[in-house]
This record gives C-alpha cells, sequence and structure tokens, in this order.
C-alpha cells in the first residue's frame, strides 16, 4: 500500500512510552524503554534489532503477553480506542485475535502438540459455530495460507508436519478471526532458508489480500528492504531511528542503523567487505547513562554519554535519537553505506 | 492475569545455609534416636505391665496417651515400639540399598547378559505390588523382624537396582569415563573409583525417602498381624489391637500413628533436605 | 493404525513378564518350611489323603514338570481349590474381584477430583499460601499409614457423626458409591497427594510453554487455556505417576479392606493367610500381579492416545 496513502488514516496501533521491566537476582532489566511507535491500517511496519533489543517484549507487551515476572511499567497501547495496558483482563481476550493477533518463533513449541490442527484452528471460534461449519472454514483458512490437501491436514498433529507447514498452520490459526493487525515474531528464524522466502512471502500476500496491517519483527535488513512500507530499529530497549523503509535503509541518521546496513551482505553483486559492528549489545540490567550505544559508537562524544538522547526529525516521518543525527551526512557510493560527519 | 502471575517469582536458589525442613528433620531424627535407645527409661510404666483395674483410660495426666485393654499405658508402649519399627525400617532400606546399588552397577556396567538378567528379574519384581508382594512373602515364610526385613529387600531392591544403573549409564557416556579408559586403569577400578561414586548419591538420596515407605510398610504388616507377635509392642500390632476398641477407646489406634507420622516425616524432611543438597552439589 | 501397532508391540512385550510371573508365584508355595501338601492340608489330614494331593499337584514329580502343571492350570482358568471353602478359587474370585476392582478405581477417580483442584491452586498461585497449605495437606497421607487414616476417618465420619455406613459393599451401584466412600477416600488420599504435588510441577512447566503464549494471543478465554491447553499436557506427564501409584493402590488395597471389612480381594488373602489357606493365597499374588501388569499395558495405551507423539518411536 502507498505509504503517502495509509498516512492519512488513523493509526491502528499507537504504542507510547511504552516500558517494559523485568526484576531479576541481578538486578532490574529495563527490557523495553519509552517505546513509541504506529502502525497504520494495512501497512507493514518492520521492527529491527539485535536479540535482546526488546523488539520481542515490545510485541509481547502490545498484546500484554509479559511473561512474568516482567511487567509494563508505564506507557499506553491504544487500539480502536481503548489503552490495553489498563483493560481488564476479560477485555483484553475480546482484542487478541480478533483485533490484534500474534504469531510466535517457532511454530514447534507454539502449537499445542497434543491438538489436532483442526482442534487448533476451531477452538477460537468457540463452541457458536456448528463442528461442521467450522471445519469448513478451517479447511478455507488453510487453503488461504496455502496448505496442500488442506482437508487432511486439519486431523495432523504439529509434529507430524514439516517447519513450513507448521508456520502455515500457525499463521492460519493467527488469522482465523480476522484481525486487523498481525505481529509476527521472527516468523522465519526456525525455519529453512528456502522457506524463509516462502513464508514472507505469503505473509505479504495475506496483508495485502486482507488489508490488514503487518507489525513484523525481523533482524534481517533485506527483509526490511523487501517488505516494510515503514521501520523502527531497536537497540538497547529503545526506538533509535524509525521512518520510512525507503529512505531509512537509504539515508540512515542513527550510527547503529549504520552499522546494520554495513555488517549486512549486499544485495547487488558489488563485493565489499562485511564489517560487524564491533562490541557487544548492552547489558539491560545495566545500562549506561546517554546512549547505550556509544560504547560501540566509533562518532561517540562526552555529550553522548551524558543524560538522555532527544529524538529528533530528521525528514518527513523520520526521526532518530542520536545527537549527532543532523550532523550526519550520508553519501551513496554505489551500495556501499558511507557515512561522514561534517565538523 | 494468574496466568502469567504463576510463571511469576521463581525463587532464586537460597540453599548454602541448612534449610529449615532439613534442620527439623534432623532435629526429629534426634529424638527418634533417643527415644529407641532409651525407652526404658524415658517411659512411665513397663510396656508390657498389665493392670486391669486401669483398662481403657482415657488419656490424662497418669496416662498421657491413655491405657489399652490390658491395661497398658499406650505412651509407654508407643515409646518402646520405636525401636523396633525404626529397626525394620533401616534395615529394610538398607539391605534393599546394597543389594540393588550392586546389582545396578554391574547390569549398568557389564551390561550384555547380565544386564539383560537383572533387568528381567526387576521387571517380574516390579510386576507384583509392593505390599503384595511382601505380605505374600511373610505369609508363606512367617513373621517375624527378619523376614520382614528380607521381604522388604526382597520387594525393595528393584528401585535402587534401576537407578544406579541409570546413573551409571549416564556417567559412562561422559567423558571422563573415556579418559580413565585410555589411561588403561582396569574395569573394577573405574567401575569402584570413577563411576560409583557418581552414581551412589542419589541412590542414597532416594535411600532416606524410602525409609519413611519401609515404617510404613512394617506398620501394614504388624497391623495385618503378619510383623512381630503380641505383646511386643510395635505400632502397626497396636493399631490393629486398637481396632477393635476404636468406639470405646479412640487413643490406643490413634496413638500409635501419630508416633508413624512422626518418623515417616522425619525420613521425608530428611529426603528432601537430601534431594536438595544433592542438587546444589550438582550444579 | 499407528497405535493398534503401538498396542499390538506392548502386548507382546507384556508375555515374557508375566511368565516369570508364574515362575514367582510357583515359587511361593516352595517357600513353605516344610512339605506343601502337608501345610496345605493341615495338621488333621491323613497321610493318604497328602499322597493324594502331592499327586494332584504334581508333588511327586521333578521341579520343571511341577511348574509346568502349574501353567497348564492357570492357562485353563484352573487357580487351584480353596482348602476352607472347599470351592475352586476361580469360583471364589467374580464376586470379590468385583468389590476390589470398584474400590481401586472409584479411589482413582476421587483421587483425581481432590488432586486437579489442589495442582491447580498450588500452580497458580506459586509460593503464596495457597501453594504452602497444599504442600503441607499433602504430606500427611505420605508419611503416615493408610490403615490409619481409614481408621480415622472411620472414627470420625461413621462412629462420631454417623454420616456413613462403616462396612460392607451394599446391593444398588448407588449403594457400592455411599458404602465405598470412606474406604476409597482412604485409599486415594496418598494416590491424590503425589498426584497433587507432581500435578503442580507438570502444570507449572506446561504454564511456561509458548504454546500458553499463543493461547493466549488467540483470545482463548483463561479456564479453556488452563483445562484443554494446560491439564492437558500437564497430565500427560503424570501419566506414569497413575500407573505407579495403580500398582500401589492394588497393594493398599489389601490393607483398607480390612479396616472396612469389604468382601474383597485384600480380605479374602488375609482371611486366607491366617486360615493357612496356601492356594488361595499364591493364586492371589499371582493375580494382584496379572492385574498390576495390564494396568501398566493400559497407562501405557493411555498415554499414546494422550500424547500422539509417542507412537513414534
Amino acid at each position: 500500500m502507498n505509504p503517502l496513502r495509509a498516512a492519512a488514516r488513523d493509526p491502528v496501533l499507537t504504542v507510547a512510552d511504552l516500558s517494559v521491566e523485568i526484576p531479576t537476582p541481578r538486578g532490574v532489566v529495563r527490557a523495553v524503554r519509552h517505546v513509541s511507535i504506529e502502525v497504520r491500517p494495512g501497512e507493514t511496519f518492520a521492527l529491527v534489532g539485535e536479540s535482546g533489543s526488546g523488539k520481542t517484549m515490545t510485541c509481547r507487551a502490545i498484546l500484554r503477553l509479559v511473561p512474568a515476572p516482567g511487567r509494563i511499567t508505564g506507557g499506553s497501547v491504544i487500539y480502536g480506542g481503548d489503552d490495553l495496558v489498563t483493560l481488564p483482563e476479560s477485555a483484553i481476550d475480546r482484542i487478541r485475535g480478533t483485533g490484534i493477533s500474534m504469531i510466535f518463533q517457532d511454530p514447534m513449541t507454539a502449537l499445542h502438540p497434543m491438538l489436532t490442527v483442526e482442534q487448533q484452528i476451531c477452538e477460537t471460534w468457540g463452541r457458536g459455530l456448528p463442528r461442521q461449519q467450522a471445519r469448513e472454514r478451517a479447511t478455507e483458512l488453510l487453503r488461504q495460507v496455502g496448505l496442500a490437501d488442506a482437508q487432511r491436514r486439519l486431523r495432523d498433529y504439529p509434529h507430524q508436519l514439516s517447519g513450513g507447514q507448521r508456520q502455515r498452520v500457525m499463521i492460519a490459526i493467527a488469522l482465523a478471526r480476522g484481525p486487523d493487525l498481525l505481529i509476527a515474531d521472527e516468523p522465519t528464524t526456525a525455519l529453512d532458508v528456502t522457506i524463509q522466502a516462502q513464508i514472507l512471502r505469503l505473509l505479504k500476500d495475506l496483508q495485502q489480500r486482507l488489508g490488514m496491517a503487518l507489525l513484523l519483527v525481523t533482524h534481517d535488513l533485506g527483509v526490511v528492504a523487501d517488505i516494510a512500507d515503514r521501520v523502527a530499529v531497536m537497540y538497547g530497549g529503545q526506538v533509535v531511528e524509525s521512518g520510512p523503509a525507503a529512505s531509512l535503509l537509504r539515508a540512515p541518521r542513527h550510527p547503529y542503523t549504520v552499522g546494520l546496513l554495513r555488517s549486512m551482505p549486499p544485495i547487488s553483486a558489488t563485493r565489499q567487505p562485511l564489517e560487524p559492528i564491533e562490541g557487544m549489545p548492552p547489558d539491560l540490567a545495566a545500562l549506561p547513562a546517554g546512549c547505550p550505544f556509544a560504547p560501540r559508537c566509533q562518532w561517540a562524544t562526552d555529550d553522548c554519554r551524558a543524560g538522555e538522547i532527544p529524538v529528533v526529525a530528521v525528514g518527513p516521518d523520520h526521526m532518530s535519537r542520536c545527537r549527532l543525527a543532523d550532523a550526519m551526512e550520508v553519501r551513496k557510493d554505489g551500495e556501499a553505506h558511507g557515512l561522514h560527519l561534517i565538523r | 492475569m494468574a496466568v502469567a502471575e504463576a510463571v511469576a517469582s521463581s525463587p532464586a536458589p537460597r540453599r548454602r545455609r541448612l534449610q529449615p525442613s532439613l534442620a527439623a528433620g534432623l532435629v526429629m531424627l534426634a529424638v527418634l534416636v533417643v527415644v529407641a535407645v532409651a525407652a526404658g527409661r524415658i517411659a512411665p510404666y513397663p510396656p508390657l505391665a498389665q493392670s486391669f483395674s486401669q483398662a481403657l483410660l482415657p488419656p490424662s495426666a497418669q496416662h498421657l496417651l491413655g491405657t489399652d485393654n490390658y491395661g497398658r499405658d499406650v505412651f509407654s508402649r508407643v515409646l518402646a515400639a520405636t525401636r523396633i519399627d525404626l529397626e525394620i525400617g533401616l534395615l529394610g532400606t538398607l539391605f534393599p540399598f546394597l543389594l540393588g546399588s550392586a546389582l545396578g552397577a554391574i547390569a549398568g556396567y557389564a551390561g550384555g547378559l547380565a544386564d539383560a538378567l537383572i533387568m528381567r528379574v526387576v521387571d517380574v519384581i516390579i510386576a507384583f505390588p509392593f505390599l503384595v508382594l511382601v505380605i505374600a512373602f511373610v505369609a508363606f515364610v512367617g513373621g517375624g523382624t527378619a523376614n520382614v526385613v528380607v521381604a522388604l529387600t526382597i520387594g525393595g531392591w528393584v528401585g535402587f537396582a534401576r537407578l544406579v544403573r541409570g546413573e551409571i549409564l549416564v556417567q559412562r557416556q561422559m567423558e571422563y569415563a573415556d579418559a580413565t579408559r585410555l589411561l588403561g586403569y582396569s574395569r573394577s577400578r573405574i567401575l569402584f573409583r570413577h563411576l560409583l561414586p557418581n552414581a551412589i548419591p542419589p541412590a542414597l538420596v532416594f535411600a532416606v525417602s524410602s525409609i519413611t515407605l519401609n515404617i510404613l510398610t512394617a506398620a501394614a504388616l504388624g497391623f495385618l498381624g503378619l510383623g512381630v507377635s503380641p505383646p511386643t509392642p510395635e505400632w502397626g500390632l497396636m493399631m490393629s489391637e486398637g481396632e477393635t476398641f476404636l468406639f470405646q477407646a479412640w487413643w490406643i489406634a490413634t496413638m500409635p500413628g501419630l508416633a508413624c507420622l512422626f518418623a515417616g516425616l522425619t525420613f521425608t524432611l530428611l529426603g528432601d533436605g537430601a534431594s536438595d543438597l544433592l542438587r546444589v552439589r550438582g550444579q | 493404525m499407528k497405535q493398534l501397532q503401538y498396542a499390538a508391540r506392548r502386548i507382546v512385550q507384556m508375555i515374557p513378564v508375566l511368565v516369570l510371573v508364574t515362575i514367582v508365584s510357583f515359587f511361593l508355595l516352595k517357600l513353605l518350611p516344610g512339605d506343601p501338601a502337608a501345610m496345605v492340608l493341615g495338621d488333621k489330614a491323613s497321610d493318604a489323603a497328602i499322597a493324594a494331593f502331592r499327586h494332584q499337584l504334581g508333588l511327586d514329580q521333578p521341579l520343571l514338570a511341577q511348574y509346568l502343571l502349574y501353567v497348564q492350570h492357570l492357562a485353563t482358568g484352573n487357580l487351584g481349590t480353596s482348602i476352607i471353602y472347599r470351592t475352586p478359587v476361580m469360583e471364589l474370585m467374580g464376586p470379590r474381584a468385583e468389590v476390589t476392582g470398584f474400590l481401586v478405581v472409584y479411589s482413582m477417580v476421587l483421587g483425581i477430583l481432590i488432586a486437579v483442584p489442589l495442582a491447580f491452586a498450588a500452580a497458580l498461585h506459586r509460593d503464596g499460601w495457597p501453594d504452602q497449605l497444599v504442600r503441607v495437606v499433602t504430606t500427611i497421607p505420605l508419611v503416615s499409614p493408610t490403615f490409619w487414616i481409614g481408621l480415622l476417618l472411620l472414627l470420625v465420619f461413621s462412629v462420631k457423626l454417623h454420616w456413613l455406613p462403616a462396612t460392607g459393599f451394599g446391593e444398588s451401584f448407588a449403594d457400592h458409591l455411599v458404602h465405598l466412600f470412606l474406604p476409597a477416600l482412604t485409599l486415594s488420599l496418598s494416590f491424590a497427594a503425589l498426584l497433587a504435588r507432581n500435578l503442580r510441577a507438570a502444570i507449572l512447566d506446561a504454564l511456561g510453554r509458548t504454546f500458553v503464549d499463543f493461547a493466549r494471543a488467540k483470545g482463548l478465554p483463561r479456564r479453556v487455556i488452563l483445562y484443554r491447553h494446560v491439564l492437558r499436557a500437564a497430565l500427560v506427564s503424570i501419566v506414569t505417576i497413575v500407573g505407579l501409584q495403580l500398582s500401589f493402590a492394588i497393594g493398599g488395597a489389601v490393607v483398607t479392606e480390612t479396616v472396612f471389612a469389604l468382601p474383597g480381594l485384600g480380605t479374602w488373602m488375609e482371611q486366607s493367610i491366617f486360615a493357612r489357606d496356601y492356594q488361595v493365597v499364591q493364586s492371589l499374588t499371582f493375580i494382584f500381579a496379572a492385574g498390576t501388569i495390564v494396568i501398566n499395558l493400559l497407562t501405557d495405551l493411555t498415554y499414546s492416545v494422550l500424547d500422539p507423539r509417542v507412537t513414534v518411536d
């Protein structure tokens, strides 16, 4: 969908200032820190970052599925005029699955091992739907997610399916009640490389066909380039940069995004040595003052290590949480992403 | 929300200090041992002394736990019974532990025919309900402490054999077993110096907990009249004698049961404590 | 289809154990100090009667032949004759087995009804007071004699409160339920305690699984998640314990029956021991073992029905 047209409408989901903390014996892990994102109707919004950056926890917090002892400590998640953070549990149950649905990383563990595909799809409709009708709808759903031999698959248990089939089943279950927004938490990580592309294409396909919004969590910028309309890059529990996929990938305005792009194999044939980002992701239980990326950032100054970094607008719909964002000039050398500071 | 809350608060293991349950178990064990050794001196009356004028008296200052139908002091008899029940419980665990560990080690280490033979016997013993096997053995051979201990051994060794065999098989997989073999150590040295020391602690923990089971089984045999013969004070036998007078004198059957519960709880607490210690060691 | 194959394989595996069990029960009679025939027939039997009996049992033949005769008798349903009743054991077995079977199944049902709520209460309030309380309450039946608990229940509910009958089996099914309530409760408590503890751990484990998160993300109500997803996964992991406990329950039934004077196999076994009716004791021992083997088989099969992954080795 054309991002400009999407932007004209109200967001389907507005996450504002969301924070999640997990008390552990080592101290409080601040997994999500003041995250704000908007997902617009019908768009694909990608949440990008290394493992441990808070992507998954943000998604879980949206549906209030933060595993205890973690809990949401602040912010709001607005969907359909309701704040999901403060809604009673019974009301949340009416939004889960129908309004917002979610699929998980590993379908093997997310599907119940002792229930058939049919049972796991049909139970989402409750007792109201007659069995035969439910079965027909389930078959239709499985066809929709491209599962061959849908009728027979209904009787299968998850262990009888291949990894790709399992993921298709999980997607079918998540779509069973026609959600406006599907959250997909690294849906291809557990799959073979050949299957990954199929599943992504299926997701994109379904999204366009059903007109729903897709919140896709990934660590793969290639996937973002392929299917995302807008992106938020997370680091150390924060969104460090967000914006339209095209401009963010072409002209990143945060050193971490730049690092991610450089460590990624180029899509074209231009051979260029990959540059890993030096250093380790931050310990969320002992975050440094200032910018969490500062210890790994070659341009970091003393300013970066003191105080919260403000978010600045760097372009239309494009934000960066970097003191140097304005001073950053990005030059395009073919596919290589060079960055020079005007000093 | 409770679904999430339940997963909450996985408590950090704090096992460095002596756990309260283990401490309580040790104190209770001390009480049991003192009573078993010195029952004669603690008891207010001789356990066999009859007095028909004193029959079926409810608990009072004079007779703490009342008297039975022969006018014998229940408290004194409960104390006197401690020794014999403890003896059966301990010996009835020690012998199965020794026999089962040895056979389990042989099965696990030697493998092949020895393993197959031993494990078939294990299968057979396990096919019998433990209590039925013990009752049947005593029924044919006769009662008395020694026979009860033999019966407990026949029924009980299989648990240890399975456990030790399993541990040995796991230990054998580990690298150091290969390493010791390469060093040219003899088979028996590998078994006794390297494999057994690692396999025995779990069996010991199991042994401590099974003392409870054996005390309860001994009491059941006594209750059925298959253990020691009257008038020897034994908890199970006392409960069976008290059953007849349940309507008039509830205390005769109740009090020995409480003693049994106390002993059972002691070894359960010790068993739990021991398994916690083992887990700490394993980490 | 796969499950049928699995069942067939398990039944075949059962046969050698059953054969070995016959060896054990055969040798039980040999444990008697002295001549089995004399012991069985008692002091008053004439030498001729003893000789005849020896011949009938095949005691005048070599050991192997004796054993084969014993197995042949078992295979044809000949479990020997009760000296006391002067009736084939097989004929006496039926009504008594019904009582014991009823008692054991009843106690299992009660045990599950007690254990499931306790386990959920403990697991859903982990480390809270319900958890602590369940831990304490479930300790008691595990450390005290079953028959003693039976006596206490008898004392309170029959003798003092007159709520329930103290003995007997009753006539109708409803009658059985009333008469056997206290015995079944007695027998069920240690089973319930063990089940509750293991189920608590299994529920906690299941709650931490991703399929619970996914079920919540699907918008399933809490009740459905707990009873369909969590309990189902938890039950599978405890089927083994149920099987093990059934074997214990059969042993416990012997003692429990005598407390409540129930006309079952356990009471019969006790009476036969004291009446020196050794063939009955021998046959009952065999029957108890055979029953346990069958129960273990049923447990395994239940397991394979509950968890579809089991049959795929």
